[in-house]
């Protein structure tokens, strides 16, 4: 009978008590924050930033430096994260992973066989934000910010809410993004990084161009004029605060509260040539302006105003659409998506060769500006 | 029958909605938009309509035999031996399946959540839960879809209105091109991510109002054709075309892509998977009382209890069998042809017994 309550008593517990026997306690494991390549002769140095956890309770955060980084060479990110397993004491996780940065030399040689890990891999997020480092991306993961708890985190916010307001960074882009471009071998735009001694600038952008063989190498710096350009021609246009070159007499140099923006990109086939037709509507709000108090005067001068941010606007545009074809020979527009949506039996038989195809692309612009408020001043 | 063994209308819709609705919904868009391309969410709509069609032939087939299910009355209308036949196929089709199904559960279950157990210990410990739930007969069978169902449903409505935001509609302009051709070319293989409604086959005798049971069956396709075709359109603008056709499991991925509003949870994926683990669970409980069901009444026996403790180390067989991902993809397109089969030959078979039926009459 004892035997038997013993039994009893036993196989339940074996059966029931077992759910976590491979629990990992939240301290023993490496949440990694960010990940920066690097190319470092023909190998990569992968950087890994891991995040503290100590740094991050609500008692005794303030000391402690909220992460630390471990640098590995090896032939290719899959052997740096094996490698990584034998330098550190705690389990790597990549569920939390933030950013990824890639250094200036790696992004020039070309990506082709160090993305396959982010996209396959079912532990990483597809949402987990990518960007091109001016220099060595370990040196931003170096960087001691002092408003946030690691620069990968600093990174992903700026990315993430600026993206929103500002004309200067790209519309952000993630794992997922890459991956769709991989296959629809597509150009495209990653942010651009600048590393200062106790701050990390987001701003500009680096044009990618897809490697017809597979991957995608980088071709050249954006400047922010230029991303501005591509923000209202993809279709990536954002409301936040624009800043635009007017003449003197117009009141100088305008800061301009965007809102209620629509921007489309149409192809049309007009003669046999394919023509892009750019459309931006907007509406402003003068937030600043470099005269002191300068106010239109009369409906003409507000509709003069409005005339030279039009003009203002669709000169960026076609500047940076020049560029980009005519010197870059890339397309980042997502362009190629528009045509094979509008003609997609043109697309079918011309998509080998759409970089060539591009370069005789035409640009229509219309821009439309209203301004409907000048601030706290009146005339 | 017994008094407790009959089925209500809601119980009968959602028994259908719940059995066709099972593993395959994670690979769903995939699948569909592989051999049609956009063209995908229409063909997906047809082949929702053509359940639709299939599925009131099917019961209005059931309801001239009231007292009887398919095994039964296929023996009646086409004779004994290619009755017999049907039959069999009909157990072995609803054995395969629910092997395959297991398999696929667990290995989508392997890759996501649990890496580290090994895929015997997760079929083993699902299917002792299911044939647990499967031996208490249809009642019980109704009752945990009835329960289970509406969490899977809102868990897939979440991820479909959670995704919105970051939906385009670029691609779909496509659809003004559509190449009909390739549409219905895709219609065979989308066809065995509809499967499950052939339980209606079964259901009729355990109505408890048999006349109202073609309406509850036709809303439950209703309801899921519904929800397909909503997935497929929200994963080709979220995740876009290309990306949708490279996924094993295009569902999971949109899920991970989802931001819940003020970012306090990171992981819907998680929590899409844990209640997508009910859907696969009420899919494989229908399909595992249906072979055990069916077994027995292709015997001529009334008791199928002992029958689903024989047929369990069977489904194991089959569903361990597959060295790999491309040997688990033979199996699902073997049942979907097996199952094509089963739910077409409804159609002969309820013209032979309108006829038979007339003919008896004018000789009488």
């Amino acid at each position: 009978m004892r035997k038997f309550l013993l039994l009893v008593f036993i196989v339940p517990g074996l059966l029931f008590l077992t759910s976590c026997w491979d629990y990992i306690e939240i301290e023993r494991s490496a949440f990694i924050l960010g990940i920066g390549l690097d190319k470092e002769g023909d190998q990569i140095l992968v950087t890994y930033q891991i995040a503290q956890p100590n740094a991050y309770g609500r008692e005794g955060g303030g000391d402690v430096e909220g992460f630390v980084n471990i640098n590995i060479t090896a032939e290719d990110i899959s052997e740096a994260n094996i490698k990584l397993l034998n330098q550190i004491d705690l389990s790597p996780s990549f569920e939390h992973c933030q950013v990824l940065l890639i250094g200036e030399d790696l992004a020039r040689s070309g990506l082709k066989k160090n993305l396959d890990f982010f996209i396959r891999d079912a532990k990483v997020r597809k949402r987990m934000l990518a960007a091109v480092v001016q220099g060595k991306a370990k040196e931003v993961l170096d960087v001691k910010v002092k408003t946030a708890k690691s620069p990968s985190l600093y990174i992903s916010t700026i990315l993430n809410e600026s993206s929103r307001t500002s004309f200067a960074i790209t519309s952000f882009v993630d794992v997922g993004h890459i991956f769709d471009n991989l296959v629809r071998n597509s150009d495209l735009v990653l942010p651009k990084i600048i590393p200062l001694k106790e701050r990390i600038v987001v701003e500009g952008g680096a044009a990618f161009i897809a490697l017809s063989e597979g991957g995608m190498r980088m071709v050249d710096w954006l400047s922010v004029a230029e991303i501005e350009g591509i923000k209202f021609l993809s279709e990536s246009a954002i409301s936040g605060r624009l800043l635009a070159k007017l003449p003197e007499e117009m009141g100088g140099n305008i800061d301009l509260l965007v809102f209620n923006v629509s921007t489309s990109l149409v192809p049309e086939f007009r003669d046999g040539a394919l023509i892009a037709k750019s459309k931006v509507h907007l509406e402003g709000d003068i937030n600043r302006m470099e005269r002191l108090l300068h106010l239109p005067k009369n409906p003409e001068e507000i509709s003069a105003l409005e005339k030279a941010l039009e003009k203002y606007i669709s000169r960026r545009i076609d500047e940076v659409f020049t560029k980009v074809r005519d010197e870059l020979g890339v397309e980042v527009f997502e362009f190629d998506r528009k045509v094979s949506s509008y003609y997609p039996k043109y697309w079918e038989k011309n998509k080998d060769n759409w970089h060539e195809i591009f370069k005789t692309v035409k640009l229509e612009t219309d821009v439309d500006v209203k301004i409907r408020r000048v601030g706290e001043v009146t005339r | 029958m017994r008094q407790q063994d009959q089925l209500s209308g809601i119980q009968v819709m959602i028994l259908v909605a719940s059995t066709i609705l099972g593993t395959t919904v994670l690979s769903l868009p995939r699948t569909v938009t592989k051999e049609a391309g956009i063209g995908g969410v229409v063909a997906t709509l047809f082949t929702g309509i053509l359940t639709f069609g299939l599925t009131v032939i099917i019961t209005l087939l059931s309801k001239r035999y009231p007292n009887q299910t398919v095994i039964e009355y296929s023996v009646e209308i086409l004779g004994t031996i290619p009755g017999k036949i049907y039959g069999a196929i009909f157990v072995i089709y609803a054995i395969f399946v629910s092997g395959g199904v297991i398999r696929a559960f667990a290995d989508a279950l392997k890759i996501h959540m649990l890496p580290n157990t090994p895929l015997e210990i997760i079929m083993i410990s699902m299917l002792i839960v299911v044939v647990y739930a499967a031996m208490n007969g249809i009642s019980v069978l109704a009752k945990t879809n009835e329960t289970f169902y509406p969490l899977v449903f809102f868990a897939l409505l979440l991820l479909l209105v959670l995704s919105l935001p970051r939906f385009r509609m670029d691609e779909f302009r496509a659809l003004l091109f559509l190449d009909l051709p390739s549409v219905v070319k895709a219609i065979p293989q989308i066809i065995a991510s509809y499967l499950g409604f052939e339980i209606m086959f079964f259901l009729v005798p355990f109505a408890r109002k048999p006349k109202k049971v073609l309406l509850y069956s036709v809303a439950g396709i209703f309801i899921t054709s519904t929800i397909y075709t909503a997935l497929v359109v929200i994963s080709i603008g979220v995740l876009g075309l290309a990306v949708t056709q490279k996924l094993v499991y295009p569902a999971v991925i949109l899920a991970k892509h989802i931001e819940f509003p003020g970012s306090f949870a990171e992981r819907f994926d998680i929590f899409f998977m844990v209640l997508w683990i009910l859907a696969a669970f009420t899919t494989l409980e229908s399909y595992c009382y249906l072979s055990a069901f069916s077994l027995t009444r292709l015997i001529g026996l009334r008791n199928y209890k002992p029958f689903i403790f024989l047929l369990l180390p069977v489904i194991y067989m089959i569903a361990i069998l597959p060295q790999n991902i491309y040997q688990i993809e033979m199996l699902l397109s073997v049942i979907g042809l097996l199952g094509s089969f089963i739910v077409f030959a409804a159609i002969p078979m309820f013209f032979i017994s309108l006829a038979r039926k007339k003919g008896e009459r004018k000789n009488a």
